[in-house]
């Protein structure tokens, strides 16, 4: 248990707890198991009791967010960590991971305060809880809480390190307005990260270090960019990044090479001056009546409206035409927004119009802090 | 319940029909969408959609079924419910 500091605490639904976990148990069944459904609220607990107790075993510990995925035939032997994949490329399977190839390079401040917005099973949600644990912080546990729960224990506790998405980030911002957590670490990750979303980031917090970090399930992070601009420099294509990693774009889409081997990361690219910027993913790409739309540019577009806070547009199935485009929006003067949502909406092919447009007080998104694009 | 659903589609027809911006013809439980009204396939599918977010229920789960008129799309909605 070496690797988790003594100061390390943490509170939770249930309550506030420090060391020391309970003494690791044997594993019987070469394994640990740990479903989320089990958890209950003490989910952090529970999780690194089933890490530290497969590592006394040297077993692996497999963490599973969905009971019904299925366990591999063949189980690693020695320590390791599985998590599961989203899904959203194929049915959901777990991958395994060495320790200390989660655990960062070396400790962070021990005086940090992390707000753990992921869900904890979640590859960015289990990184903020071991960098954590290896920094001796204390983590504020709050991955059930809606986003303005998120955002007022943000405030609370004070919370210094944030690892978030960028759809997240920007439904926190509506319920701060001037009330702000002391943020000096924050981190987007799991979403494109856009130019609009990082310059608020940093007129908001203007003393923190903001990076967004780009990782799959499958392969961990990749790259970390702490320029303050979307996409990361062209010339990273091809060169060895994080742990020797190297990324290739090829006919619009990611490819990332690891030790493992090469994996299509599902996520499309282009090269704009020197940069590569994120498209989306290719599976955000709706067919309405035979007519592809892109989710994610359509989405980007509706967000450079001026009366546009933040936007979700996203597709529903329907008999008819296959998919329908829909679209959820934030604005604090409904009225102006739907008018420029409508002219905007004019200059569409109507294919790509949104044709249910709801005002929400709050964007729907996943237990990941995702948006969802697809049949919600 | 039949009154209710029927109802429901024609009152959306029109609230559909008329956010277009166009005029609405009246719209009866015999009336084709396709052919009597002024809509296209995006319209019949935004039609649907809207009802089952309504409705909670998708007669279409399964796979497709035809209907042309307000009253057989009624009926489908009507046979999920008995």
């Amino acid at each position: 248990m070496h690797w988790i500091a003594g100061t390390f605490r943490c509170i939770e639904p249930e309550g506030s707890w420090q060391l020391p976990l309970p003494s690791p148990s044997l594993a019987p069944e070469r394994m640990v198991l740990l479903d989320y459904p089990t958890l209950g609220a003490a989910p952090v607990k529970q999780i690194l009791t089933a890490i530290l107790c497969a590592q006394a075993n040297n077993c692996p510990v497999i963490l599973r967010r969905d009971p019904d995925t299925s366990l591999p035939t063949s189980l690693p032997e020695h320590f390791c960590i599985g998590l599961q994949t989203s899904g959203t490329t194929g049915a959901p399977k777990l991958v395994f991971h060495a320790l200390e190839r989660l655990l960062p390079p070396k400790p962070f401040s021990a005086d940090a305060r992390w707000l753990l917005s992921y869900h904890p099973m979640s590859f960015a949600g289990l990184q903020v809880i071991l960098q954590a644990a290896f920094s001796g912080a204390m983590i504020i546990s709050a991955a059930q809480a809606s986003a303005a729960e998120k955002a007022a224990l943000a405030v609370e506790h004070a919370v210094t390190a944030l690892g978030v998405t960028p759809s997240l980030f920007r439904a926190m911002t509506l319920i701060w307005q001037q009330n702000l957590p002391p943020l000096t670490e924050l981190t987007f990750g799991g979403e494109i990260c856009d130019d609009v979303t990082l310059q608020l980031a940093a007129a908001l917090f203007p003393s923190a270090r903001i990076r967004h970090i780009y990782a799959t399930t499958e392969t961990g992070v990749l790259l970390s960019v702490r320029d303050g601009k979307a996409g990361f420099p062209a010339g990273w294509l091809g060169k060895p990044l994080i742990d020797g990693k190297r990324l290739s774009l090829e006919q619009g889409m990611l490819w990332a090479e690891t030790i493992k081997g090469r994996l299509n990361t599902g996520d499309r690219a282009e090269i704009i001056d020197d940069r590569v910027c994120f498209r989306g993913r290719y599976d955000n790409i709706a067919n309405v009546g035979g007519t592809k739309v892109d989710l994610d540019a359509l989405e980007q577009a509706f967000l450079t409206l001026e009366h546009v806070i933040d936007v979700r547009v996203f597709a529903r199935n329907n008999p008819i035409t296959g998919h329908l485009v829909c679209m959820e929006f934030i604005a604090q003067n409904e009225t102006l927004a739907r008018n420029e949502i409508n002219q905007y909406s004019q200059t569409l092919v109507a294919e790509m119009r949104p044709r249910l447009i709801r005002c929400v007080p709050q964007i729907t998104l996943t237990d990941a802090g995702k948006k969802q694009r697809i049949n919600p | 319940m039949t009154t209710d659903i029927t109802a429901l589609i024609i009152q959306e027809t029109e609230n559909l029909i008329r956010a277009k911006g166009t005029e609405c013809p009246p719209v009866s439980a015999d009336s084709r969408f396709l052919q009597d009204l002024p809509m296209d396939s995006l319209d019949l599918a935004t039609l649907l959609v809207t009802l089952e977010l309504i409705l909670a229920k998708d007669p279409f789960r399964d796979g497709f079924k035809t209907f042309h008129s307000v009253e057989e799309l009624s009926a489908l909605y009507r046979a999920m419910a008995s």
